[in-house]
């Protein structure tokens, strides 16, 4: 790809939406998102002739953003410890065959922007990206614990609003 | 990472997957012009480029001085003319070149009133730049033959004979000098660079499994390029080696690769797929890439229960597999000369060492490579012979191109592998510009 305004234009209307969409993940609101993403993109961009085809280049541009994100919040918020390892609150035990249908991505998006940055951070990193705690840790410094104690109250958190959520699409239902 | 996994974890991941929110107008107008960082491969290749350039420029600059030398030895014979009476043959001047390198020597300077008797033995049999020998002009009607290949100065009333090789000049008291001209051996020593795309010669192999895995294949185009040099033996004969880079390789066919895999399924090692062809087993080492594959030639490691392709979206890269050896070679040929003219003919034949320095699978997805993975048992060494018949054209005294169709036959098959097939003949046309000194 060459460097011209216009070949980065295409490159950038065509991945951008799904991009976007991380970065509300990770920012919490729209305005930080777009910062995230202008900035993330820039690096795309400057960087594009290191990309050594080692896998899908979506996959590498969704790297860069995802550390982008990072960076930006590192330094912003506080991610510490929340409880002692030893008091991590298991998550409450899930009803048997439960029903998530009705859900929207959008529904499951805000959720998400609506959880404290610690908690939501460590969550994407775990469920949606798939990093160990440990490398959780290198990447946000903090500890393991810590990690595992955010995710934790992030599960917590989550589930209840998703229960609340389908709860009462089956209430109207059974009406 | 499938058996323990909270629900909560798999409904926003799969929820989210491909998600996708526009983002505002204003965020891409508002973003500045980025220049795209150059690779480190693009400064090699500058470097490259700027020392060919300054190559080529010594060599032109080489030559330029060269001629600039040889005009300089001209003028200095011509000072030596003086006025006398005897014209000297102009063939003084523009016979064959002098060696700038070697200074103008006298060997022995005869008054011209000395004459020695035509003798035609000695003529006829004169080679070494010695003793010329003075023919009367009178008494010797030189032979046709020494008439022909010995460059004759009239002084006076004799013909001056000398073999081809020898310059005179006279000086002002009608002597002559004798001038030796330094026997030069000739450019006997060559470098060149060679470019040379090849392909290989279809056939069948040697068993029903082979044939039907032939079909699904087809060539890619391959090429060989690489540095030569040459040591002139003979006149006509000479030997050639050097060091080279050669591809060759074929394309998988009717087969589907994707991609995403890793998002369902992680692997713990090893290939997830192996692809059979007529050149050993891929090995997919990938963990994104997903194969089907319609000619039954694909295994997976993948337990059966824990894929289920129907339920998972992934990205439909291509519909085929590249497959490609790259050898770094070092030839070594013998070149005979078989007409010798402004335009050569040559026939050319020899043997070239390999080493297997890339086994490699791929697909192309966009205009981009994605790595699948290697094949199995590629075979590290390979030997090929090859003969050849072509021409060179020499653009300068200096400055040849050749070209030249070549057939090669590899002697030891791309893999180890049982029930694999050697692809024994390529044809290919090597052409590059070769420069002597």
């Amino acid at each position: 790809m060459s460097g011209n305004r216009r070949d980065q234009e295409l490159l950038y209307r065509r991945y951008a939406p799904k991009l976007y969409a991380v970065c509300l993940q990770y920012s919490g609101n729209t305005e930080e998102a777009r910062d995230v993403l202008q900035e993330g993109y820039i690096k795309i961009f400057e960087n594009l002739s290191r990309f050594n085809h080692d896998g899908s280049f979506e996959g590498w541009m969704r790297k860069i953003i995802v550390n982008t994100a990072l960076e930006r919040y590192r330094n912003k918020y506080y991610l510490n410890r929340v409880d002692g390892i030893d008091d991590i609150e298991e998550p409450e035990a899930e009803p048997e065959n439960e029903d998530y249908a009705g859900l929207e991505a959008y529904d499951l998006l805000n959720m998400i922007m609506q959880l404290p940055p610690k908690y939501r951070m460590v969550f994407n990193l775990y469920a949606l990206e798939g990093y160990s705690h440990k490398e959780i840790g290198n990447m946000l410094n903090i500890s393991e614990g810590t990690s595992k104690s955010n995710l934790s109250r992030a599960r917590n958190i989550l589930q209840k609003r998703v229960m609340m959520l389908t709860g009462v699409t089956r209430r109207v239902l059974n009406v | 990472m499938f058996d323990r996994e909270p629900n909560i974890d798999i409904v926003f991941r799969n929820g989210l997957k491909d998600f996708e929110v526009l983002p505002p107008a204003d965020v891409w107008e508002q973003m500045p012009p980025v220049p795209v960082r150059q690779h480190r491969y693009h400064v090699f290749v500058g470097i490259a480029a700027g020392l060919a350039v300054v190559f080529s420029l010594s060599v032109i600059s080489s030559y330029m001085a060269r001629n600039i030398e040889m005009a300089e030895t001209r003028t200095q014979l011509a000072a030596l003319i003086d006025n006398s009476d005897s014209p000297i043959e102009p063939a003084l001047l523009k016979s064959t070149v002098i060696n700038p390198i070697s200074p103008l020597k006298i060997l022995a300077s005869l008054p011209t009133e000395h004459f020695v008797r035509k003798d035609e033995t000695l003529m006829t049999g004169y080679n070494t730049p010695a003793m010329p020998v003075i023919a009367d002009r009178e008494n010797g009607s030189l032979p046709e033959t020494v008439m022909k290949t010995t460059t004759l100065i009239s002084a006076g009333d004799a013909f001056i004979v000398f073999p081809g090789d020898l310059y005179v000049a006279p000086e002002p008291e009608r002597h002559l000098a004798v001038i030796a001209k330094k026997t030069v051996a000739g450019d006997r020593f060559m470098v060149g660079a060679s470019m040379s795309p090849t392909i290989a010669a279809s056939s069948s192999g040697n068993t029903d499994r082979l044939n039907e895995l032939l079909k699904g294949e087809k060539g890619l185009p391959s090429y060989s390029t690489g540095l030569s040099f040459a040591y002139k033996i003979s006149s006509r004969l000479s030997i050639q080696s050097g060091i080279g880079y050669s591809s060759i390789g074929q394309m998988i066919t009717d087969i589907d690769v994707y991609a995403g895999l890793s998002d369902y399924y992680s692997a713990k090692g090893g290939a997830l797929f192996n692809v059979e062809t007529a050149s050993g087993t891929i090995y997919s080492g990938n963990p994104d890439i997903y194969i089907t594959d319609a000619m039954n030639r694909t295994s997976t490691s993948i337990p059966s229960g824990a894929e289920d392709p129907s339920k998972y979206r992934f990205d439909h890269l291509s519909d085929n597999l590249h497959q490609v050896f790259r050898y770094l070679e070092v030839p070594l040929t013998l070149r005979y000369k078989v007409i010798d003219r402004n335009i050569d003919l040559n026939v050319s034949g020899g043997m070239a060492y390999g080493f297997l320095v890339d086994n490699s699978v791929y697909t192309i997805y966009d205009g981009s490579l994605v790595p699948v993975g290697h094949t199995e048992g590629a075979n590290l060494h390979s030997f090929s012979s090859q003969l050849g018949l072509g021409m060179e054209y020499n653009l300068s005294k200096q400055i040849s191109f050749n070209i030249e169709p070549l057939v090669r036959y590899y002697l030891t098959p791309v893999s180890n592998s049982s029930g694999t097939y050697a692809r024994p003949l390529s044809f290919g046309i090597f052409s590059g510009f070769f420069f002597r000194f």
